[in-house]
């Protein structure tokens, strides 16, 4: 008997597997490799960005002669692109990044909580219009938006933020997150003689609030990294994504290299800072845990 | 008469009477005002920008009107031309059929290394291996630092006065040419960036498929003594095969949009036209919209029949 229970807690915590097989050292060593191949670009591109242009030019591998933290002051003056400075940049960037998950995140709490706890005609329609659009992909129509947003004034003007409103019924993953709200919540607030909007906004939104602030610093940060938008549709409005490519391009032959990688390092601080500070809750919708609100 | 229909519409909306009746009224309102938002956009977005991307694959431009407007008329012109760029027997590194190539090479390259990484990858991650903790947050900074910076830096690690040029002097080898410059290499250049930055690929949904799997199970295979081969091919696998499923569904849609950031890498230079950048080339930079939108009717119509097609065979497999 005590054996046969030794043997199930070996088993439990079996599941578990510290051995070294040549699986595990293998996949280890590949694992450590790319995580190492990462760092190193990184810390690579931190020490040329305390070099003098010459010195890197001369030798790109060696540590900075001098350590040129001025360099970062540098990048503040001399990073500009389309006409814009970096701080008119990055004040593009921020809202660019928030207001997008913003209302887009907004949106889709809307639309999910009636599609998640409210029954209605048309309802199983917008379910398998839903279904439909997941499965059946629609190529090529970039020709098509692009005319939309020029007819509709979107294009290089704040009105693109149009296009981040949720699309119908909401997104799954804010669908679940109602779903996994109990409507008892909201049967109490009923009794209690709360309306529809009050219930919404202050019972049942804040119960799924855990879910909606992970989701939206997950498109924060996809916002903030997003170059392509910008380049497309918001010339005017450059952020510093799309700027630093546009920098590069317009001092090709007199790159200062160092100045690039210290205006390009500051790029990485806000993402990483914020997935640094979430990273329990990004993790735990990622990889299924669920978060509770 | 009246009362009859009266008494189906009654009959129609009491199957939807979730709610006591005070609050019933306000409930149509209330859903519709939560909905009108997420529909309106779905109808102008994705209703009005697909219908008239179909119409213009229909349309070819034949001049100026009187007052300046762009006359149209319809006819199959666009069609024929793609017919013609796809039968043509010389090669133009910067047309529809070179992104083809170059799309379908970055998607099966890509692949042939994400995928079976993605397996090996998710069950050393699910077996809590040595250092998962780590390396889970290490996998994920790629989705988190910015493309822009990141090819920023791969360039200047692979250029001529690059890092790997500066070793390879310090090794006696000599300086190395612009691996993004060079025809022969700037491909396999896209296609490390991409590897290295899409590594190991969907590893996130699969590891949380495998979480799913109840403990019992794993426990009573291994109480019959399996081993770990056994355990992820004949136990795991056949577990989180709607997640396969879904993946694979995904890789199909994504077929001709597999590029990576062409405009940062190469702009499309030394024969790494995609279809991706084919599409920003015409639209954004050469404004046009009609022989695009025809190519991507072409697209929609071969790709979507081999998604739903894909998704019966996949439906028969897990059928078993």
């Amino acid at each position: 008997m005590e054996r046969s229970i030794e043997k199930k807690r070996k088993i439990k915590s079996g599941s578990v597997s510290k051995k070294w097989t040549p699986y595990s050292v293998t996949v280890g060593i590949i694992l450590a490799l790319y995580a190492a191949s990462l760092f190193a670009a990184i810390a690579w591109a931190f020490l040329t960005s305390l070099k003098g242009r010459i010195e890197y030019i001369r030798d790109p591998i060696s540590l900075p002669k001098d350590w040129l933290f001025s360099n970062y002051v540098e990048a503040f003056e001399q990073l500009s692109a389309n006409g814009k400075n970096i701080f008119v940049m990055f004040g593009n960037s921020l809202w660019l990044s928030v207001l997008p998950p913003t209302i887009n995140l907004f949106t889709a709490a809307m639309a999910s909580y009636v599609m998640a706890h409210y029954k209605f005609p048309g309802r199983n329609l917008i379910w398998s219009i839903i279904i439909v659009m997941m499965t059946l992909p629609i190529m090529g129509n970039a020709a098509a938006t692009y005319k939309m947003y020029l007819r509709l004034g979107m294009y290089n003007s704040p009105l693109i933020l149009l296009k981040d409103i949720s699309n119908i019924g909401g997104s799954l993953l804010v669908i679940a997150a109602f779903q996994g709200v109990s409507k008892t919540y909201a049967e109490a607030a009923f009794l209690d003689g709360a309306g529809h909007f009050t219930v919404f906004f202050r019972v049942m939104l804040p119960q799924a609030m855990g879910v909606l602030l992970a989701l939206w610093t997950m498109n924060f940060i996809t916002c903030w990294n997003d170059y392509m938008t910008p380049i497309m549709y918001l010339p005017d409005y450059t952020p510093i994504t799309s700027g630093l490519y546009i920098y590069q391009k317009e001092t090709e032959r007199v790159l200062n290299v160092p100045i690039l990688f210290a205006g390009s390092l500051m790029v990485l601080v806000v993402p990483v800072v914020m997935f640094a500070c979430f990273q329990d809750k990004f993790m735990n919708l990622s990889f299924g845990g669920g978060i509770k609100g | 008469m009246k009362e009859r229909t009266k008494a189906k519409i009654k009959k129609y909306f009491e199957r939807y009477n979730d709610y006591p009746k005070p609050l019933r009224k306000g409930k149509y309102i209330f859903v519709f005002c939560m909905l009108i938002l997420t529909i309106v956009r779905w109808a102008v977005f994705y209703v009005a920008v697909n219908f008239e991307s179909i119409v213009m694959a229909f349309r070819e431009f034949t001049g100026y009107g009187p007052n300046n407007e762009a006359i149209y008329r319809w006819s199959f012109a666009n069609f024929e031309k793609f017919w013609s760029e796809m039968s043509y027997t010389g090669w133009a590194t910067q047309s529809f059929k070179a992104a083809l190539k170059n799309t379908l090479f970055l998607f099966f390259a890509g692949n042939a290394v994400t995928i079976p990484t993605t397996y090996l990858v998710s069950y050393y991650l699910y077996k809590k291996m040595p250092g998962t903790s780590g390396f889970i947050w290490i996998l994920y900074l790629p989705s988190v630092l910015s493309s822009v910076v990141m090819v920023t830096i791969f360039k200047n690690i692979v250029d001529a006065n690059g890092l790997i040029s500066a070793i390879s002097i310090a090794l006696g080898r000599g300086a190395i040419t612009d691996l993004l410059i060079s025809e022969d290499t700037a491909k396999w250049m896209v296609w490390c960036y991409n590897t290295w930055m899409g590594f190991p690929g969907a590893y996130v949904l699969v590891t949380a498929a495998m979480r799913r799997i109840p403990e019992e199970i794993i426990e009573s295979a291994k109480l019959d003594g399996v081993t770990p081969r056994t355990e992820f091919f004949k136990i795991i696998f056949p577990l989180i095969w709607p997640t396969v499923q879904v993946l694979l569904l995904q890789k199909i849609t994504a077929l001709l949009s597999a590029d990576g950031p062409i405009l940062l890498l190469t702009g499309g230079k030394a024969d790494t036209y995609t279809i991706g950048y084919w599409y920003y080339d015409q639209v954004i930079l050469s404004h046009s919209y009609e022989y695009p939108s025809a190519v991507g009717l072409i697209m929609t119509l071969f790709v979507a029949p081999l998604a739903l097609l894909v998704k019966k065979l996949t439906d028969k497999v897990e059928a078993y």
